[in-house]
């Protein structure tokens, strides 16, 4: 069935005439977000099913609801008074049957002076061109209409062809009991297997209580058997309560386990965000740190200026001007106090000559004035006249003590002495000088420990940085939050330990119920025993084959369904196979597992069959993808190319390029026909050229659509019309 | 899916063999039409019968419980 | 030791025009010497704690240099703390045996000279000594006029300049 072509008239944002047309292959509508993509499938459904898929919703609303928000806004404010109406026109073709079949919805409102008076109902209309070369009849029948719509498009697989992006995975979601059994029964009816296994357990019980009512006649003992009987019952009903307690149990044991699962595929990457806040912390100390140290160097720095003396650089030949004409002071004063010892040698030896003559005071200082004055000399009573040598002699016994006198008297040399406040400079800068050698290296020292420092800084900023920038990465990819990684790590913990109380529960159930079982056992054992005579053998027979009835009816069914699990999963393999076969990653296997409940979920492992960690959304939303596509392809007799139409809009906006091509590639080949609406090759114009030429792909019509009002001046929505332009 | 295919799948069974009702030859060449001989396999053709038929359950049940009964 | 002790109980004076120059690289006390921190100066910039260091600096940079230069006669002057209340002690007293160093007074005759003449000659030193630390200032001032950014964009930079010939 193929669709030929779609018209609408003033339907949403397409104002005025316009017209879609198909072919077989894989048919594509490019826009942007906001361009009108959502609409045309809308324009499909509505026309089916008079309802349109509210987004803000996630939800489908009747047309009553919607009104004549269906028809453009652009037709409503040019509208005259009178009649106005948005219209969908759907042209179905058979191609083995040669028949074609229009459908068309119309809703109708009416402008009385400029205002919409509203109406509550679309009309449906069908029209039959049994050949296509016939003219076409009207269907007025209403079951007919209703038959043709379900044969256009099966009810059972409408969900599994016509679907929008945001279903995909409520669609897959085997988690959910009648998502799963719809899923199963579109490939075969397992539902008739329920029923014969319902008609089994009903067959056995009676056949069972028959049997019971025998023993209970037949036994010996009536009053025991009343006892017995009323045991087992008693345990039948506990056994019951077991069972409902299993199967809750089992449901919430199911939905930890799918949690986990969930989880399990976010945790590595939220682990890894987690593990990168730390580091952040841990750097934001460390610079800390480093700047708290870098002050104190530049504080410090300066300081030692002057307290380690470099201020001094530079400065020794002051010091070497300075000592040498110190040492010129000294040596002059070494001088001047030799000449004055020589001087003092001098009179020393004078006074020492004296004395070998005569002991001092001798004679006496009067007698030698007497002599002085005399002019004579009174020991050889000779003539000594006044400065004359004998005088001069007589006079230096007088002289004698003044000499010795003035020699002891050493007065200093000079006024004053600084020979200390030199001598204190010379040796302070002697000191000093030996500090000005090592300036040069302090001063070096300090400054690489400075640029260190700043060097460790930056390097600690750009690891920072670096840091960021993977952190943001992650979260753009993984679309979390730092928030939500941290939830995702605890959320984990908590539904692991849910997991394990709630197998433990079911543990404990299970023992229970076993051991009721036994009970009954026992007790049907007794009542045997309390039989006097004996059972008539086809009531033996008939309980016998009722109970394997039973058993083999859920065995049956259980076997089926699993046959029919592992059917789904083959073919959703490869699918899946098919559409990650561009891209070089670990992409794995899809794998159905069985949860305790009963139900499966779909999961990606690796050849080891162990869940793939950290699988991406892509991968995620492909294996339903192709778990959906399973479903039909699967079904169908040729196993090959699906005989309905695929609509689809946006499944490709989690997709990625790579992936992109592959899944267009797989759905040309298990479609007959499929109309994809897609954002991503509205911009890549390298992956709209792969999709024009690639010979793997069975390309049909691509159309590119534009609004004439870009978004962001959507205000005023009076003047939005869509342009559509053929690429082929 | 034909009430041949139902009862094939019923077929594949491993009760059949382990409680000996039957060998795995003749297990492969029993047809729907064939009357088996065993009383486990005809009440399950009733049933799947009645049930593609679209008779009721209590309906199947009796039927069954009467052809045990003799 | 009389001769040191009278020449540190001297206080020393510099050209007021230098004062901008001063205080736009000296933390400004708010009484006694020294109260403001070491990181205080840091924060706000500045290279020296006390007016007696930048003093200290210019004097070494002109004595350096050989580069005096006298102050104005008609310059207004400002005095400040005396030399004995320097720190570190040691760095004063190389500072006294440098401006000794190249003055021309003769050790040998100052012994022989009466007090009154030693008040003279240690009044000389000190002139010496502030025509040193004016040529000093002079050389920072000539510095920032040609390459203001020297300073500005530079921790280093009085470091640098002793380095400078």
């Amino acid at each position: 069935m193929i669709i030929e072509k779609i018209e609408l008239e003033n339907f949403m944002c397409y104002e005025g005439k316009n017209c879609f047309e198909f072919s077989e292959g894989i048919n594509v509508v490019i826009g942007d977000n906001g361009y009108g993509k959502s609409k045309l499938y809308d324009a499909f459904y509505w026309v089916m099913y008079d309802q349109i898929f509210v987004s803000e919703k996630k939800e489908f609303q009747n047309t009553k609801a919607v009104k004549s928000k269906i028809i453009s806004d652009k037709a409503k404010a040019n509208a005259k008074d009178g009649k106005l109406c948005a219209s969908v026109s759907i042209t179905f073709h058979n191609m083995e049957r040669d028949n074609v079949y229009i459908l068309e919805r119309k809703f109708t409102v009416i402008i009385k002076d400029g205002k919409v008076i509203e109406a509550n109902d679309s009309e449906f209309t069908v029209m039959q061109r049994e050949l296509s070369y016939l003219n076409a009849k009207m269907v007025n029948d209403e079951d007919e209409k209703r038959r043709i719509v379900a044969y256009i498009l099966p009810p059972q697989i409408k969900d599994y062809l016509w679907f929008q992006g945001e279903q995909v995975e409520s669609i897959i979601d085997f988690n959910k009991q009648d998502t799963l059994t719809k899923a199963i029964n579109v490939l075969s009816s397992i539902t008739r297997y329920d029923e014969l296994k319902e008609i089994a357990v009903i067959a056995a019980k009676s056949g069972n209580n028959e049997y019971d009512r025998e023993l209970k006649r037949l036994s010996k003992d009536a009053g025991k058997s009343e006892q017995l009987e009323k045991e087992k019952n008693r345990l039948k009903e506990v056994i019951q309560d077991l069972l409902i307690d299993e199967k809750n149990v089992k449901d919430n044991l199911s939905r930890a386990e799918e949690r986990c699962e969930t989880l399990l595929s976010k945790i590595s990457d939220a682990t890894k965000v987690s593990e990168l806040q730390q580091r952040k912390k841990s750097i934001i100390q460390q610079l800390k740190e480093l700047n708290d140290s870098l002050n104190e160097e530049q504080i410090s720095f300066h300081r030692k200026m002057f307290r380690n003396k470099w201020v001094l650089k530079g400065t020794e030949f002051l010091h070497t001007e300075f000592s040498d004409r110190f040492l010129a002071y000294e040596n002059k004063k070494l001088e001047k106090a030799a000449e004055r010892k020589v001087k003092l040698a001098a009179e020393d030896i004078i006074a020492k000559k004296l004395q070998t003559r005569l002991p001092l005071d001798v004679p006496e200082p009067i007698y030698v004035q007497r002599m002085l004055d005399a002019e004579k000399c009174l020991v050889c009573d000779r003539e000594a006249k006044k400065d004359s040598d004998p005088w001069k002699k007589i006079k230096e016994l007088i002289d004698r003590p003044d000499l010795k006198l003035k020699s002891m008297e050493s007065e200093p040399i000079t006024k004053q002495n600084f020979n200390d406040d030199f001598k204190r400079l010379y040796q302070n800068g002697l000191a000093l000088t030996h500090r000005i050698e090592e300036i040069d290296s302090d001063v070096k020292e300090t400054l690489k420990k400075i640029s260190n420092i700043n060097t460790k800084i930056r390097d600690a900023n750009k690891e920072m940085k670096r840091v960021e920038e993977d952190t943001q990465k992650l979260l753009s990819d993984t679309s979390h939050t730092v928030e939500s990684a941290e939830n995702i790590i605890a959320e984990y913990s908590i539904q692991n330990k849910y997991a394990k109380d709630f197998l433990d529960k079911l543990n404990k159930i299970t023992q229970q119920l076993d051991y009721n079982r036994n009970n009954s056992r026992n007790i049907n054992d007794q009542l045997k025993d309390l039989v006097t005579g004996e059972i008539p053998k086809w009531l033996i027979e008939k309980r016998d084959v009722l109970n394997d009835f039973e058993t083999i009816a859920g065995t049956t069914r259980e076997r089926v369904f699993n046959n029919l699990i592992a059917q789904l999963e083959k073919e959703a393999n490869s699918h899946y196979e098919a559409m990650t076969s561009g891209n070089k990653s670990a992409r794995g296997q899809i794998k159905l597992r069985r949860l305790p409940n009963g139900n499966y979920m779909p999961e990606i492992i690796d050849n080891n069959g162990v869940p793939l960690l950290g699988s991406n959304t892509s991968n995620l939303i492909l294996v339903k993808l192709a778990t959906i596509m399973a479903i039909i392809s699967a079904k169908s007799n040729d196993g090959v190319v699906c005989f309905y139409s695929l609509i689809t809009d946006a499944p490709t906006s989690v997709l990625g390029e790579d992936y992109t091509i592959g899944f267009c590639k797989t759905i040309s080949k298990v479609y007959k026909q499929s109309i994809i609406m897609s954002k991503e090759f509205y911009k890549n114009q390298s992956l709209r050229n792969q999709l024009l030429t690639n010979p793997e792909i069975k390309i049909g019509k691509v159309y590119m659509i534009t609004p004439s009002i870009p978004e962001t001046e959507r205000s005023n929505r009076n003047n939005l019309s869509t342009k559509i332009d053929a690429l082929n | 899916m034909t009430k041949e295919n139902i009862f094939k799948t019923y077929l594949e069974d491993s009760l059949f063999t382990e409680k000996k009702y039957l060998t795995q030859g003749q297990i492969d060449k029993l047809k729907f039409i064939d009357p088996s001989g065993v009383k486990l396999i005809e009440v399950i053709k009733m049933a799947i019968s009645g049930n593609v038929d679209r008779e009721s359950e209590g309906v199947i049940s009796r039927k069954i419980n009467q052809y045990l009964n003799k | 030791m009389e001769l040191l002790k009278k020449i540190k109980d001297r206080a020393p004076e510099y050209d007021a025009t230098h004062e901008d120059l001063i205080t736009k690289f000296t933390l400004v006390q708010g009484g006694r010497a020294g109260t403001a921190g070491e990181g205080t100066a840091w924060e706000q910039g500045k290279y020296f704690s006390t007016k007696y260091e930048i003093y200290m600096y210019a004097a070494l940079l002109g004595l350096k240099n050989d580069y005096r230069v006298p102050i104005g006669t008609n310059a207004k002057r400002e005095k400040f703390i005396e030399i004995k209340s320097w720190q570190p002690a040691d760095l004063a007293d190389y500072i006294i045996m440098s401006v000794f160093a190249k003055s021309v007074i003769d050790f040998n005759e100052l012994e022989n000279k009466e007090d009154k003449e030693v008040e003279k000659e240690i009044l000389n030193l000190r002139k010496l000594l502030e025509e040193f630390a004016n040529g000093g200032f002079d050389k920072i001032r000539a510095k920032l006029e040609i390459e203001p950014t020297f300073f500005e964009n530079n921790d280093n930079c009085f470091i640098d300049l002793l380095e400078k010939k």
